[in-house]
């Protein structure tokens, strides 16, 4: 198809991670961060430029999470604005995001640095989607568990604040 | 790039490698992004991330995160209208929730302490205090959904609506209520509560009709007759068992509508 074989033609592009790994990326594929897109415009790279982009701030082991995800969502349309107030789900995930979302917590926060330094929406969004399922109905102390969180409330305070948010509680 | 992958990749060296030197904890996130975490999450799971710690406690508790607020009936009891809790229902709390109360007073005492509300969405939530409440208190309502809520709109609640809620526009009536309790009011042809509501049913942008399940026929063609023009109405939406959407063509009341939906099953 015509499509395709456009893609076939797409210029690649060098990204350099913080640790000086290169990667080699479709542009299409690199152009899902808005970072690099506007490195790209406004330092007025020529598409066929040799030197690599650096990303001092995502290590190679990092970028090659986020490239394979850029990979995969290649043909996704372009993310839309979505409704402050609209209600937030995180039930939604597609099943391959589900997938890649299953690293350690470390790596997984570093996505999400990574995707927000990038400005990628869609990884940021998936990303924090897991975090929130990973505090989803567990209790205080669960989360405080799960997440390493030390309570530094003194046991007032922290009768005060249970007190305080009982109200939100669905049962 | 090599072909595309059907599944991720999970468990390469490059990754272990990752978690053996990252340090990367959840509290190191910035807050912004602490911050965005917690707008993914329902109101229950973020008020117990207000209990974690002092630093959590402050970004939980961010107004922007309680705009909207959910009270129903597991709610209900244990909503106590402490003075901190009037404030935060006055300064924060701009849309809420009310589903299936069990307490007849609770919700009506929340509304009433919501003085800048601006969208209310009431499901199952039978009898008119609430929306009397609202009429005295939330002068800045736009938007109000009643979605299967039984005699909710009685004369004293469309009153306190229309004297209290001059900027009401938005109106979704959604349910059998609407097929039980408007038919006998429009029928009665000076009824007062009849022309309360089309005073009020004139202010629609957006009106549903859930008629799911429901004998039509004659009734409903009837009821769809007597509903004076809506000037504003932009959308108008049928959830019908089986219904030939031909039939509201000519009406009246529609005259404007630019998006009309239909979503039968027939």
């Amino acid at each position: 198809s015509q499509l395709s074989n456009q893609r076939a033609a797409m210029p690649n592009i060098k990204l350099q991670s913080s640790d000086n790994e290169i990667f080699e990326v479709e542009l299409e594929i690199a152009k899902q961060s808005n970072t690099i897109k506007t490195m790209l415009e406004d330092l007025s790279v020529s598409d066929d430029s040799d030197d690599p982009v650096p990303l001092p701030n995502v290590n190679a082991a990092i970028l090659k999470k986020v490239i394979a995800w850029c990979t995969h969502h290649k043909d996704d349309p372009p993310p839309v604005e979505e409704d402050e107030y609209k209600e937030r789900r995180t039930d939604d995930i597609p099943t391959w995001d589900l997938e890649f979302m299953k690293v350690d917590q470390g790596t997984l926060f570093e996505i999400i640095l990574a995707s927000n330094y990038l400005d990628i929406k869609g990884l940021l969004d998936v990303a924090c989607k897991t975090v929130a399922n990973m505090i989803k109905g567990k209790s205080p102390e669960e989360i405080r568990k799960t997440f390493n969180i030390k309570c530094d409330f003194t046991a007032e305070e922290l009768e005060q604040v249970r007190k305080e948010n009982e109200w939100c509680e669905e049962k | 790039a090599g072909a595309e992958s059907t599944r991720p990749q999970s468990g390469s060296d490059s990754e272990q490698d990752s978690t053996s030197t990252s340090h990367c904890a959840i509290e190191t996130l910035p807050e912004v992004l602490l911050t965005r975490i917690l707008s993914e999450l329902d109101q229950a799971s973020r008020g117990r991330c207000a209990q974690l710690s002092r630093r959590l406690h402050r970004l939980a508790t961010q107004p922007q995160l309680w705009r909207k607020i959910r009270i129903g009936f597991g709610t209900s009891s244990n909503v106590e209208l402490t003075v901190s809790f009037t404030s935060f229902l006055r300064d924060v709390v701009r849309e809420i929730d009310g589903y299936s109360m069990t307490d007849p007073q609770k919700l009506p005492q929340v509304l009433a302490a919501s003085v800048n509300l601006t969208s209310l969405g009431l499901f199952r939530v039978n009898g008119d205090s609430a929306l009397i409440a609202v009429g005295r208190s939330c002068h800045s309502l736009q938007e109000l959904s009643v979605s299967h809520c039984d005699n909710a709109l009685s004369d004293d609640a469309l009153s306190s609506l229309l004297t209290g809620c001059p900027r009401l526009s938005l109106m979704d009536i959604l349910g059998k209520w609407f097929y039980r309790t408007m038919i006998p009011l429009y029928s009665l042809a000076d009824s007062q509560n009849r022309q309360l509501l089309n005073q009020l049913v004139a202010r629609l942008a957006n009106l549903s009709f859930d008629f799911y399940g429901d004998d039509l026929e004659d009734n409903c063609g009837n009821l769809l007759h007597f509903i004076p023009k809506c000037p504003k109405l932009v959308s108008l939406k049928f959830y019908v068992f089986d219904f030939s959407i031909e039939f509201v063509e000519d009406l009246k009341f529609c005259a404007d509508v630019r998006m009309m939906h239909s979503c039968t099953c027939s």
